[in-house]
């Protein structure tokens, strides 16, 4: 049974609200680490098994473990995990800086990884790509925070849409002509005949961590943070 | 759904102890009980603090943190009043009405407030909180370490079996960064997020910026280093790390508070035997703290159960002067964090029926039985 303070995997048992009585929390000797979905996935697995770790999912599997290191690792949606972590669900996890900031929380970030380092762009088709976003101007974006803010510091007020996914369809269905994304090689919106317009900022992923289950933890987890450091 | 259906429907937060599950309202009696019998048994007064308050005497820049998150409305004369979204803050404010002759004061409270926390967590909306304050002490270490015992002894009366207390210090920061106060608040906010938060992947290069912003001599790169190391410290009290930094009178006054919160938990550790952790990323949650702060983790609990430190007050608005300050030291616990780490087994819902033919048997039986500490209805 894994230490962590909102799982409600095997062995757990709620009451109505949800809450976990003290004993179900006790610690199990295991760490609860959050990894996101996604592209970036790959390569996480590759460099957590390059450090000794063992983590493998099969198939449609949310949930796996390393025995030897007490591990159990999760799978959650990318713009899902900060959330788990700050729920206390999972102690540690490996997230954006873009994810963090669009939801602000008080997350410890123990350490920067080497890969995985990105920027989020302003994106639009060619015709747009000299022109800024007016007052109402139409934005799709993973990020309405992020965006909002950067645009309010501008004193521009433009018109935010949310979307879960496959923005580069915005601008090509009229949606919205501009698009906030995270962009990494560019080869995703040059196969849709968009261009990056500017940069807001560059990204990095992080090994982060709920404050308090860390303060709590922190031998253990300090133990698995200097592996992954390695 | 029709919108009135909805509005019948919906239930404000805090109902659940009414309606939802009978077990969070033992929950609640049960600390508050055993907090009521252990604040009496240490000496300390209950106080009871306004809901409300004009909003004009707290809109000072170092309570915007708090009054972001904070409820506001206007009154029927005009007047924007306040929704208390801490109870240090309310208390503050009205400590001016006790008699100087009361000094030192020792006080606790419990109560509700109110303030929005997150987007994401609407849980967080309505918190508990109980705390004490030991206020107009003087330069010793013992009111320090005496809040703490009573902060830990309260969490073990409820029973609570597994917490670590950590300590940290204001005063260390104040002692590096207090220039940035005057010459850029916001970087100074910023620096002591990253601190509080933990976030090593920006605290480099914000100590970095806060050394350049520093009158006269700058931190180097290396004391910039040393820096880093220092306020992410957490572990043994006698491994912390004592980098040369600064000026020699600098340095005499990190051993001097290494040496304080090394007496302070070597006491602690006398009295209450526990798990206290020196952790220099503690430098208080609000900006009036001055000295040691500390808080304590409960295992598995996502929240800090407690939280506490040093600071000083001007008892009325009219004495501003540093003689006329008064040192305390108080500390807040989040009643929601720790019930929902209590056992269910800990809870006493033991209520026998009276026995007797009549009312008046009855009467008579069970109130002999609860003079026996029985708890009895009729």
């Amino acid at each position: 049974m894994p230490i962590s303070g909102g799982a409600t995997g095997s062995g757990y048992t709620c009451n109505p609200k949800g809450l976990l009585c003290y004993e179900q929390r006790i610690p199990t000797k295991m760490i609860t680490f959050a990894l996101p979905k996604g592209r970036i996935l790959k390569d996480i697995l590759r460099y957590v098994e390059e450090r000794g770790f063992q983590c493998s999912f099969g198939e449609r599997e949310l949930i796996a473990y390393d025995h030897q290191h007490a591990i159990q690792w999760l799978l959650v949606k990318n713009n899902d995990l900060p959330i788990y972590l700050h729920k206390g669900s999972a102690i540690l996890g490996i997230s954006g800086s873009d994810m963090l900031m669009e939801y602000n929380l008080p997350l410890c970030r123990l350490a920067p990884l080497p890969f995985g380092r990105a920027r989020l762009s302003l994106i639009s088709q060619q015709e747009n790509q000299q022109r800024i976003p007016l007052d109402g101007t139409r934005i799709a974006t993973k990020y309405p925070h992020i965006t909002h803010h950067h645009f309010a510091a501008q004193g521009i007020a433009p018109t935010i849409i949310k979307l879960n996914g496959s923005l580069e369809l915005a601008p090509l269905l009229g949606l919205a002509p501009y698009v906030v994304d995270i962009v990494q090689s560019g080869a995703t919106i040059r196969a849709h005949n968009l261009v990056e317009c500017y940069q807001l900022f560059k990204t990095e992923i992080a090994i982060v961590a709920n404050n308090s289950l860390y303060k709590f933890y922190h031998k253990a987890v300090d133990t698995i943070v200097e592996r992954l450091r390695r | 759904m029709p919108t009135e259906h909805i509005a019948m429907n919906s239930r404000t937060e805090g109902h659940e102890h009414l309606t939802y599950d009978h077990s969070l309202s033992q929950r609640r009696h049960h600390c508050l009980t055993r907090f009521f019998h252990l604040y009496t048994a240490w000496g300390y007064h209950f106080v009871h603090l306004p809901l409300t308050d004009s909003y004009q005497h707290y809109d000072r820049p170092y309570n915007q943190e708090l009054l972001k998150a904070s409820y506001r409305f206007v009154n029927s004369n005009g007047e924007l009043l306040l929704l208390r979204p801490d109870m240090t803050l309310f208390l503050l404010r009205h400590i001016g009405q006790i008699d100087d002759a009361h000094y030192p004061y020792r006080l606790w409270y419990a109560d509700s407030v109110v303030r929005h926390l997150h987007r994401e967590d609407t849980s967080l909306e309505d918190l508990f909180q109980s705390g004490a304050e030991f206020i107009g002490i003087n330069e010793s270490l013992e009111p320090d370490i005496e809040i703490v015992l009573l902060c830990n002894e309260l969490i073990a009366t409820v029973g609570i079996q597994q917490w670590t207390t950590h300590l940290g210090s204001r005063a260390l920061y104040r002692h590096f960064f207090d220039y940035l106060q005057e010459q850029d608040l916001h970087l100074s906010h910023l620096l002591l997020c990253a601190i509080r938060e933990r976030n090593l992947v920006e605290l480099p290069a914000l100590i970095q910026q806060a050394a350049q912003r520093k009158p006269r001599a700058h931190y180097s790169s290396q004391e910039c280093r040393h820096l880093t190391e220092l306020f992410s410290y957490i572990g043994a009290v006698e491994h912390l790390p004592t980098p040369p930094i600064g000026p020699p009178a600098m340095r005499q006054a990190l051993a001097k508070e290494h040496a304080t919160l090394q007496k302070i938990i070597q006491t602690l550790q006398e009295c209450h035997p526990g798990t206290y952790v020196l952790d220099l990323s503690e430098v208080g949650a609000h900006s009036y703290h001055t000295g040691i702060c500390f808080r304590l983790y409960i295992a598995g609990a996502n929240r800090a159960a407690a939280a506490g430190g040093r600071y000083h007050i001007w008892p009325s608005a009219n004495r501003s002067t540093e003689e006329e300050r008064y040192s305390a030291v108080g500390f807040t616990l989040t009643l929601n964090t720790i019930e929902e780490s209590l056992s269910d087994d800990l809870l006493e819902d033991s209520v026998v029926a009276a026995a007797g033919k009549s009312f008046t048997e009855r009467y008579h039986n069970a109130h002999q039985r609860r003079s026996d500490g029985q708890r009895v209805h009729l």
